[in-house]
C-alpha cells in the first residue's frame, strides 16, 4: 500500500505536539520550582519577614512546602517575638520536601512547646549535605537566631568518606580537622547550571530534574552528581574509619554546650539490629560529651508493635526513604524531650 | 540485557544499523544471529554452551527423525532429543529442589548445590522440542540450513521470557528480506511503547506495595494485605505482557512476527477463558505437547480431569522449582476441570450472571497468585489469615499508585474490549478492516488494523492517530512516561522461570 502523507497533515501533527507540550507547560507550572533548591541566599541574610518560596513535591509523598530565601524551611506558623529559638539542621530529612509545613519536625516541636514554654524553631534542610556544611554555617546560625539549642539530624550518609564531597561542601581531612571550602556556583555541573538557564519553563525544571535526578544515575558515565573525588576516595569500611569522630568533634568544636545530635536511623522492614553507624555515632558522642539520641530504637519498636512506619508515603514503599509525618513527630518529640531536659538541668 | 535498559537501547539501535548495512537476506539472518549470541552471552558468556549444546543435538536429531522411515528410530531420535533437553531442564531447574526434598524425606540435611539457573532455560527448552515433536510428528520439515535453525533457537527478542514460538511459525518466516521498513517500524514501536509504559508506569510502581507485602505481609493490615495482592496481580500481568508487547514490537521492526501472547486476561468471565487469554503461547504448547499427548478428552470424563491436573500440575512446575508454584498449577487444575464438569453436567440451564463469572473468576486468579508469589507456605499462610480476618492487626498503608493504576487498566480494557467488538462484526477475514472512523488511521504507515477475529488487541488503534490529535497523544503520553515512569527498574518477573 502507497501512501504520502499530506504536508497539511504534518503541521497538524506538529500543532498537536506543541499544544500538548503547552498544556503540559501549563499543567506543571504549579510543580515547578525545585530550582529554587540549589539557587540560595546565605544564611546570614535569613530573616523571619522575608518573602517565602513555594515548592510542590509528588516523586515522594505530595506535599507543599515553604521556605525562606536562605533556604530556612517555615514550620506554618509564624514566630512569636521573644521567643527562645531552637535551630535544626540537616540533609533532604530536614528539608522534607515530602511533607506540608505543619507536619515537619520543627512544627512538632513548636506545638509541644506551646502548652509550656512557647519556642521558635529555624529548620535548615541541604539535600545530601553532611557535617561540614553544619559547621560552616555555625557562625551565621550561632550570631543571627542565638539558638538555645541545635540539633544536627544526621543518617549514616552524614558520616561516611562521600559526606567529605558533597555539592554543598568540599572537606578535606587534616590531622586533627577538616579544611572546608563552600561549594559556588561557578563549582557548580554543567547540568544544574543549564537548570537555571531555563528556569523559566516549568516543563523544561521538571524534565530536567527528573534526568538528573532520577535517570541520569542509571546512566553509566554521565551521573553528573557522582563526585569524583569521593569515588578516587574510596567508600571502604577502613577509609570510612576515623571519619565519624572528627565529624562529632568538627559539630561540637562549632556548637559546643547547644548541640544535640539525633542518628536518623533507616531500620527499614528487615532490620531488628542497629546499624554500625547508628552504634558508632552514640559511642562517639558519649566520648566526646555531646548528647546524642538515635531514632532506632524507637523506630523499631514501633514498627514491631505495629504501630505505624516512620518512612514511606502514600506514593512510595512503606518503611524506605525520607520520614513521614510519624517520623518527624518522633524526631520533634525527641527533641522537644531533649530541650525540656536541658531547661529542668538549668533552673536546677 | 533488560529490555528497558539503556543497554538494550544502544544494543538494538546497532543491530538496526547492522541490518540497514547489510543487504543480502543470508547476511541480515547471520547478523541477526550473531546479535542474539552477544545479547545472551551478554548475561553469561559460559551458558551460550548450553544453549548451543541442545541446539546442536536438536538440529541433527530432527534431519535423523526426517531421514528415517522406521518408526523405532525415529522414535529413538525423538527420545534423544527429549532426554538431553529435559534433562538440562531438570538438573539446572529442579536438582536443588528434588534433592532438598529427598533429604527432607529421609531426614537428611541437605546444603543446596550451587547451580545458577541460566536465564530463559524454561522458554528455549519448550521452543526446540516443539520442533523435534513437530518433525517426529511430520508437522514439520526438518531444517537443512544450520544457521537458521541456530537463528530460531536464539532469536533474541524472545529468547529470554518468551513469547514461546514454534518452529513451524518462525522458520517459514525466514524467507523474508529483513530489510528495515518503516511501515513496520511504526506498528513496532507502538508495542514497544505499550510494553514499556506497562512495564515502567504500572508494574513497577506495583511492585513497591507487592513486594512489601509479600515480603512482611504480618506488618500490614487485612486491607493492605488486599490491595498488595491485588496490585501484584496487575503487576504480574504488566510486567509479562508489557515484556511480551516488547518483544513483539522489537521482533516485528526487525522483520519477524510473533504471536500474541496475552488478551486481556482479566476480563475473563471463567478459569478456562482466562487460560485461553493468559499467556497463551504456553497455554498452547501445553495443550499441544503434553495434555494432547496425555489423552486429551479421549478417554472419558475423569481421564480428562486427570490430564488437566496433569498438565496443571507440570504447568505450575515449569514457573519454578518450589512447592508454592505446584499448588498455584494444581489450584488452576482443579478450577479447570471444575470448570469443565460444569459445563458438562449444567448444559447451560444455569447461568451466573456476568459480572459474578467475571468477579469469582478474577478473585480466583488473585487467590492463586497468592501461592505463585509467595516465597514459601508460611507467607501465603499469613496472608491468607490475613484476608479471611483470622488476623486483624498490621498497620494500614494506602498506596496512591494502585488507585491510579487500576482506571488505567480497567480503561484500557474497556477500549480494547470495545475495538474486540467491532472486530468481531468482521469475523472470517485473517485480517480485518478497521471501522470507518478508523480507517485513516493505518493508512499512513500502510498497515491494516491487524486484528483478527476474537483477538481484541486494542492498542494498534492508539497510537498512528493522524494530525493534530495523534500529535497531541503521543506527545502527552511520552512525558507522562518520562516524567512518571519508574526508574529503578526491576527485571522482569519471568526472567527467573
Amino acid at each position: 500500500m502507497h501512501s504520502r502523507r499530506s504536508p497539511r497533515s504534518g503541521l497538524a501533527t506538529a500543532a498537536g505536539v506543541v499544544f500538548a507540550l503547552l498544556l503540559s507547560e501549563i499543567s506543571l507550572r504549579p510543580w515547578a520550582g525545585q530550582l529554587y533548591r540549589f539557587d540560595v541566599e546565605p544564611v546570614s541574610a535569613d530573616r523571619v519577614t522575608a518573602q517565602t518560596k513555594t515548592v510542590r513535591y509528588y516523586a515522594e509523598g505530595i506535599a507543599t512546602s515553604h521556605f525562606s530565601p536562605s533556604r530556612a524551611r517555615l514550620t506554618g506558623r509564624a514566630p512569636i517575638a521573644d521567643a527562645p529559638w531552637i535551630v535544626i539542621m540537616g540533609d533532604s530529612f530536614v528539608e522534607a520536601l515530602q511533607l506540608n509545613d505543619s507536619e515537619t519536625m520543627g512544627a512538632v516541636v513548636e506545638r509541644l512547646a506551646q502548652a509550656s514554654e512557647p519556642i521558635n524553631v529555624r529548620q535548615y534542610g541541604w539535600p545530601g549535605a553532611s557535617p561540614p556544611k553544619y559547621a560552616l554555617e555555625g557562625a551565621d546560625v550561632l550570631q543571627l537566631w542565638n539558638p538555645k539549642m541545635v540539633a544536627v539530624i544526621a543518617n549514616a550518609n552524614g558520616f561516611r568518606t562521600r559526606a567529605l564531597d558533597t555539592h554543598w561542601t568540599k572537606a578535606q581531612m587534616s590531622d586533627r580537622n577538616f579544611l572546608i571550602e563552600p561549594v559556588t556556583p561557578d563549582r557548580l555541573t554543567l547540568p544544574v547550571k543549564l537548570w537555571f538557564a531555563m528556569r523559566h519553563s516549568a516543563l523544561f525544571e521538571i524534565m530536567t530534574s527528573r534526568f538528573v535526578l532520577d535517570i541520569s544515575p542509571e546512566i553509566p558515565r554521565l551521573h553528573t552528581f557522582r563526585s569524583t573525588a569521593a569515588a578516587a576516595q574510596g567508600t571502604s569500611k577502613d577509609k570510612d574509619s576515623g571519619i565519624l569522630p572528627r565529624m562529632v568533634r568538627l559539630l561540637k568544636e562549632t556548637y559546643g554546650d547547644r548541640l544535640f545530635v539525633i542518628y536518623a536511623a533507616e531500620p527499614g522492614l528487615t532490620s531488628t539490629q542497629p546499624e554500625p553507624e547508628e552504634i558508632e555515632t552514640l559511642l562517639q558522642c558519649r566520648v566526646q560529651g555531646v548528647r546524642c539520641v538515635s531514632t532506632g530504637p524507637f523506630l523499631r519498636d514501633a514498627l514491631l508493635s505495629l504501630q505505624y512506619f516512620g518512612s514511606g508515603f502514600s506514593n512510595s514503599a512503606p518503611e524506605k526513604g525520607h520520614y513521614n509525618a510519624s517520623g518527624h513527630r518522633l524526631v520533634g518529640e525527641l527533641i522537644w524531650s531533649e530541650y525540656r531536659s536541658r531547661i529542668a538541668g538549668a533552673a536546677h | 540485557m533488560v529490555f528497558t535498559s539503556w543497554a538494550f537501547v544502544v544494543f538494538f539501535l546497532c543491530v538496526l544499523g547492522a541490518l540497514t548495512l547489510f543487504r543480502s537476506r543470508t547476511s541480515r539472518q547471520l547478523v541477526i544471529l550473531l546479535s542474539s549470541i552477544f545479547f545472551y552471552g551478554y548475561w553469561n558468556k559460559l551458558y551460550l554452551l548450553l544453549l548451543a549444546a541442545p541446539s546442536v543435538i536438536d538440529y541433527y536429531c530432527a534431519i535423523f527423525i526426517e531421514a528415517s522411515d522406521k518408526p523405532r528410530r525415529r522414535k529413538f531420535w525423538v527420545v534423544v532429543s527429549l532426554v538431553s533437553n529435559l534433562g538440562l531442564l531438570a538438573y539446572f531447574k529442579y536438582a536443588s529442589f528434588f534433592l532438598s526434598n529427598l533429604a527432607t524425606w529421609f531426614g537428611r540435611d541437605f546444603k543446596p548445590l550451587d547451580i545458577v539457573l541460566p536465564i530463559g532455560i524454561s522458554f528455549y527448552t519448550f521452543k526446540t522440542l516443539s520442533y523435534t515433536i513437530d518433525v517426529y510428528r511430520r508437522e514439520l520439515p526438518a531444517c537443512r540450513d544450520w544457521w537458521k535453525y541456530a537463528m530460531f533457537v536464539t532469536y533474541f527478542p524472545e529468547l529470554i521470557a518468551g513469547p514461546i514460538v514454534r518452529a513451524s511459525v518462525f522458520l517459514p518466516q525466514m524467507t523474508r528480506s529483513l530489510k528495515p521498513s518503516g511501515k513496520r517500524a511504526i506498528v513496532g514501536l507502538e508495542l514497544i511503547l505499550l510494553g514499556v509504559t506497562k512495564k515502567l508506569l504500572i508494574a513497577d510502581r506495583m511492585a513497591v506495595l507487592a513486594d512489601a507485602v509479600f515480603d512482611h505481609p504480618h506488618f500490614f493490615s487485612p486491607l493492605t494485605v488486599a490491595s498488595g495482592v491485588v496490585a501484584y496481580s496487575l503487576q504480574i500481568y504488566c510486567d509479562f505482557s508489557g515484556y511480551s508487547d516488547i518483544a513483539i514490537g522489537v521482533s516485528r521492526i526487525i522483520g519477524f512476527d510473533l504471536p500474541e501472547n496475552f488478551n486481556m486476561p482479566y476480563l475473563s468471565t471463567s478459569i478456562t477463558e482466562f487460560w485461553r487469554r493468559w499467556h497463551m503461547t504456553l497455554s498452547k504448547w501445553l495443550r499441544d505437547y503434553l495434555y494432547i499427548p496425555l489423552g486429551g478428552n479421549r478417554g472419558g470424563r475423569s481421564r480428562t480431569y486427570v490430564n488437566l491436573m496433569m498438565t496443571m500440575l507440570l504447568g505450575g512446575l515449569w514457573h519454578g522449582a518450589n512447592w508454592t508454584f505446584v499448588i498455584w498449577g494444581g489450584l488452576h487444575g482443579v478450577a479447570l476441570a471444575a470448570h469443565k464438569f460444569w459445563i458438562e453436567t449444567n448444559n447451560g440451564r444455569y447461568r451466573l450472571p456476568k459480572f459474578v463469572s467475571w468477579a469469582a473468576t478474577y478473585v480466583f486468579v488473585c487467590f492463586g497468585w497468592i501461592f505463585f508469589r509467595s516465597p514459601n507456605f508460611k507467607t501465603a499462610s499469613v496472608i491468607l489469615r490475613k484476608l479471611v480476618l483470622v488476623d486483624r492487626t498490621g498497620i494500614p498503608y494506602l498506596y496512591l499508585p494502585l488507585l491510579l493504576a487500576i482506571p488505567m487498566v480497567v480503561l484500557a480494557h474497556s477500549l480494547g474490549r470495545y475495538v474486540g467488538s467491532l472486530a468481531a462484526l468482521n469475523e472470517g477475514t485473517r485480517y480485518i478492516r478497521p471501522p470507518r472512523w478508523a480507517t485513516s488511521l493505518y493508512r499512513g504507515c500502510g498497515e491494516r488494523l491487524a486484528l483478527k477475529p476474537h483477538s481484541a488487541a486494542g492498542y494498534y488503534i492508539l497510537l498512528p492517530l493522524p494530525g493534530f490529535v495523534g500529535g497531541l497523544v503521543v506527545t502527552v503520553w511520552l512525558l507522562v512516561l518520562y516524567l512518571f515512569s519508574s526508574v529503578n527498574t526491576n527485571p522482569f518477573i519471568y526472567f527467573q522461570f
